[in-house]
């Protein structure tokens, strides 16, 4: 009889619990239709704590959430666009998906249509061109830009022989030929490697170039000298000895960062904020300095505002305060994204010398590589087009599979899937 | 849709453990060697969870060392709150309870009332719904999980909970195995005297068949509730706001975003493990309990 | 009674039916889910064939599916004999076994993800302590399966020994007195009593094994999974960790081929069904042969 009892009250439980999920979860869709809440979707290193911190408490009737996605945010945002349902107030689109998005250009607001004129002059033209459609809707404000360059570990070259200061370290490596022989010195010497992996050098080689994958008028470019000079490159670090072929932000990536087997690092200035996050160990150990054969433009990111965007005003209010000068100095400063806002690199915080970086302003080195930087059309099919280059390149180093047999691999693969987005 | 995990047997062979053994084979191969051997695989069954909370305690900076320490640390509280500051995990744990509970409340009643109907009464095309039932809780999950998606689209439950509770409701091995075993346990003298007194058939759920079936109801809760908290494809294709998620989508997102913070992602992996875990190790013994007496009455 | 199944039916032709349906009409078109969807006829189902990413998908799998699923069987028996046996500890034995496969795959893919990192993960240290060099785990394409292998293995194993055991214990023990009395030893009875007597148990594991081993789909995602953008959800080094279902989740939804997708599905599905009857003839059929010899 007592076990009777205590059996009725654990389903009555459960159908309590039942009940009040249906409850709730009908709860929060009202409540989610009905106050003014403004949300925010970023990925880590998108925006700074500090900055958004700020936000909230600057635009209290807002009401502003901000939320950091990791995992894959681009599927993440067309999985809430196709289901019409948790599209965000305002959301952060990465560089490399503005083409895809630009294609979609009717599920976000067109920025022309509200109040930005007093805002257009502080960005780089070429980087509004980047958010802009054929027929010249505006759909996002940049958040930053991303200039190149060499991050080194000073203690290594050192012990190496090697000169550390960034004019000489930029003199000896002003080449990929020369920075190539500098490498095998560095590994002759210490056994460290030069390069991450074959697509980082790939990759960065491609950002340097003025064209990409595919071009404007749809043409397929994956298999013309600038992508086969970029695999050439790739090969030749390979045959050198002096790539490590360790995934980049993978865990083996960060012990290899920490523990110097990797002094040598090329990226984006955000790539600042990786280094500092996942090596806080060898701070005051790095300094930065110009990108062999030239700087290269990877990445930087927009705000959006989805077209579902009750308030738009108020989100547009966010943007602006999100990308104003003082902001964006203050993310560089903690993330080091670099600003977008032409203002914005003259701020005093960004004369400030680093101490991560032994106390050089590191500012100087990408605001050169911002100045000489080119330009590239990217097609919105560009990032499935590269995808198999990236594949093959990854087999070069664990099936030791023959480079010239990956790269015709790489093209056919690449040239089907091309053409099925014909 | 379906789960191909079959609770049955298993449940049922971790429960006669507890009873006492009939005949004792003794004449085996030395028994020394078999306890050392069984006691290792042991280990090895155990150990990953031990490395787990090691790792879960240590600072991030301590598990690149090498050699490994291999005690835990004193950083687990720290970790664990750098994973609260990190994503909403306290959000993806309630909806983690509200989904897996729903869940299984939902398969309870659903299939019970459907097995009930199939085991104890003749109703035109029931065995060409029965065999429909079982045909195609065959069928795999990723057949289904892109149309899915576009109805729930159209339904506007991308992102809600209900996306994950309501297709998982409607769970055909449940009826199949309910089925089974109401077959055995209620006799058809109890449903004839239950019919006499005049009861209908939603009585004669309530009155006879759920008493009867308690300890199958407990099997099939466990492991329905066991399968909806590990879920993670349909998940991870229908969540999107960010303060929905369930344990296992935070979990793999804390990884992937957050992955060189390796004590903080562990921390997060072990909570996503521990409560599990304890009604696991807390229900076996009251399952036993519930069995026993279900089968002495 | 109608209103006693009507529920259960109606969620079912709304969640299991028409999906099913559905997918079917989907491998027929060209979809990214927020345009219009376009009919291509086959084109998908050729695609697929020529689709060398498919077929390597597939190798993928039948590799780890071998690593981990024989592997698995022959501890399983192993354990649910001496589980058998054992006396003392039964309980706590049978509970230390399960745990396992109660903790979630994610958790334990994140877990593994650690232990066989190449620099510093725990497999690699142990190896280095009994002075064998580093094994590239997470950076070679067979490294990835065996990893996965693994991971599946020590999830499922105990699982599988139990359902064994419980095949085991149903052997009445008039039978093993009546070998005694004939001198059959412990071994000698295992193999040629047990063993036999224990296949329509030893057929479920493995069609089991079969059908979730083809599907298998988190151990890979969440182990290879990075935030890189340039290729997401493609297998990690060498693409070795692509599983036909992880395959056809990339085409799905990271690159939004809904129709695509649908046709990889129909593909996996075929290719389970194949294969779950060719091994359930490899163990029916010996039965038969060893019945009529």
């Amino acid at each position: 009889m007592l076990i009777r009892t205590r059996r009725t009250r654990w389903a009555a439980a459960l159908a309590a619990i039942a009940v009040a999920t249906l409850a709730l979860t009908s709860c929060s869709d009202s409540g989610a239709e009905g106050d003014e809440e403004i949300t925010l979707w970023t990925w880590p290193g998108g925006l700074s704590e500090t900055v958004t911190s700020a936000a909230v408490s600057e635009f209290p009737e807002a009401d502003l959430e901000v939320s950091t996605i990791g995992d894959d945010f681009k599927q993440k945002l067309v999985t809430a666009f196709t289901g019409r349902s948790g599209i965000p107030s305002i959301t952060g689109v990465k560089g490399e998906d503005m083409p895809y998005f630009l294609q979609e250009a009717d599920l976000f607001t067109d920025l022309n249509t509200l109040d930005i004129d007093d805002l257009l002059d502080d960005f780089p033209d070429w980087k509004i061109e980047e958010a802009t459609t054929a027929d010249g809707k505006l759909i996002g404000l940049p958040t930053d830009i991303g200039p190149t360059a060499l991050f080194y570990r000073t203690d290594i070259l050192a012990e190496a022989g090697l000169p550390t200061d960034p004019t000489e370290v930029a003199a000896a490596t002003s080449t990929w030929e020369d920075y190539f022989t500098w490498g095998e010195q560095l590994k002759a010497r210490t056994g460290t490697f030069l390069e991450v992996s074959l697509s980082d050098v790939f990759n960065k080689a491609m950002g340097q170039g003025e064209t990409k994958f595919v071009a404007e008028n749809g043409d397929f470019l994956g298999d013309t000298d600038t992508v086969r000079a970029a695999w050439d490159l790739a090969i030749d670090a390979w045959d050198r000895g002096i790539v490590a072929g360790i995934q980049d932000g993978s865990t083996d990536w960060a012990s290899a960062v920490s523990n110097g087997t990797l002094p040598t690092l090329l990226g984006a200035a955000w790539y600042q904020g990786d280094i500092k996050s996942n090596a806080p160990d060898t701070s005051s150990l790095w300094k930065v300095t110009a990108m062999p054969g030239g700087p290269a433009n990877i990445g930087g990111s927009f705000l959006t505002i989805p077209a579902a965007t009750e308030d738009k005003e108020a989100a547009l209010e966010i943007i602006k305060f999100l990308v104003s000068p003082e902001n964006q100095a203050t993310t560089y400063s903690e993330i080091g994204n670099f600003p977008s806002s032409i203002s914005a690199i003259d701020a005093p915080a960004l004369q400030e010398p680093d101490e991560f970086f032994g106390g050089q302003v590191t500012t100087d080195v990408f605001r050169e590589a911002s100045e000489n930087m080119p330009t590239n059309y990217t097609s919105p099919i560009d990032n499935e087009v590269s995808a198999p280059y990236f594949t093959e390149l990854i087999n070069i180093e664990s099936l030791g599979k023959d480079p010239e047999q990956a790269w015709d691999d790489a093209v056919a693969a690449a040239k089907q899937v091309w053409e099925t987005a014909q | 849709m379906t789960s191909t995990r079959l609770p049955v047997t298993v449940t049922e062979s971790i429960v006669t453990a507890y009873e006492p053994r009939r005949s004792q084979r003794r004449s085996t191969p030395p028994q020394i060697v078999m306890y050392i051997v069984l006691t290792i695989g042991a280990v090895v069954s155990i150990f990953p969870l031990y490395w787990l909370l090691v790792m879960a305690s240590n600072a991030t900076g301590d598990i690149y060392k090498s050699p490994p320490t291999f005690v835990p640390g004193p950083r687990l509280f720290e970790n664990v709150a750098m994973v609260f500051t990190r994503i909403d995990f306290a959000g993806a744990l309630l909806n983690t309870i509200i989904v897996a509970s729903s869940v299984t409340f939902l398969v309870l009643v659903l299939d019970s009332l459907a097995a009930f109907a199939f085991a104890k009464f003749d109703f035109p095309l029931r065995r060409t719904l029965f065999t429909i039932t079982l045909v195609t809780f065959m069928l795999p999950m990723q057949l289904a999980v892109i149309p899915q998606f576009i109805t729930m689209t159209n339904l506007g439950w991308v992102g809600e909970l209900q996306a994950l509770i309501v297709p998982a409701a409607a769970n055909a091995f449940g009826i199949f195995w309910l089925r089974q075993y109401i077959v055995s346990a209620i006799p058809d003298e109890l449903m004839d005297a239950s019919v006499l007194d005049g009861a209908g058939f939603f009585r004669q759920w309530f009155a006879v068949c759920l008493p009867l079936i308690r300890p199958g109801l407990g099997f099939l809760g466990i492991y329905t509730f066991i399968t909806a908290w590990n879920d993670y494809m349909w998940p991870l294709v229908v969540l999107t706001d960010p303060h929905r998620l369930t344990l296992q989508v935070a979990t793999a997102q804390l990884k992937s975003a957050f992955g060189q913070d390796y004590g903080m992602v562990m921390a997060g992996a072990l909570l996503s493990v521990l409560p599990l875990l304890v009604v696991f190790l807390l229900g076996a013994r009251q399952f036993v309990g519930d069995i026993a007496k279900g089968a002495i009455r | 009674m109608y209103a006693a199944i009507a529920p259960f039916f109606l969620l079912f032709l709304a969640f299991g039916v028409f999906p099913t349906a559905y997918s079917l009409v989907l491998s027929f078109q060209d979809w990214n889910g927020l345009g219009a969807p376009e009919w291509v006829g086959t084109s998908n189902f050729e695609r697929l064939f020529t689709d060398g990413t498919f077929w390597l998908a597939v190798r993928n799998t039948f590799v780890i599916f071998v690593l981990s699923t024989f592997p698995m069987l022959a501890i399983a028996i192993t354990i649910a004999a001496m589980l058998n046996n054992a006396v003392r500890y039964s309980t706590a034995f049978r509970i230390a076994y399960f745990v396992p496969n109660i903790t979630s795959v994610v958790a334990m893919a994140v877990l593994f993800g650690s232990i066989f990192s190449d620099n510093f993960g725990l497999a690699n240290a142990a190896l280095n302590a009994v002075g064998l060099p580093d094994i590239p785990w997470l950076s070679t394409p067979l490294g990835i399966q065996v990893t996965i292998a693994i991971l599946i293995t020590y999830q499922w194993t105990g699982y599988n020994a139990i359902i064994l055991l419980a095949g085991m214990q149903s052997i009445g023990t008039e039978i093993y007195e009546a070998a005694k009395l004939d001198g059959a030893g412990p071994i000698r009875s295992f193999f040629w009593m047990t063993l036999p007597l224990l296949r329509p148990t030893i057929l479920f594991v493995l069609v089991i094994s079969t059908i979730t081993g083809l599907q298998s789909f988190t151990e890979a995602q969440v182990l290879t999974s990075t935030a890189s953008t340039t290729n997401p959800n493609s297998g990690g080094a060498g693409q070795g960790g692509l599983t036909m279902v992880l395959y056809f989740y990339q085409q799905a939804f990271s690159y939004s081929r809904f129709g695509y997708g649908a046709a990889i599905a129909w593909g996996v599905f075929l290719i389970v069904v194949v294969f779950t009857i060719i091994s359930w003839r490899f163990v029916a059929g010996r039965r038969e042969d060893k019945l009529s010899g």
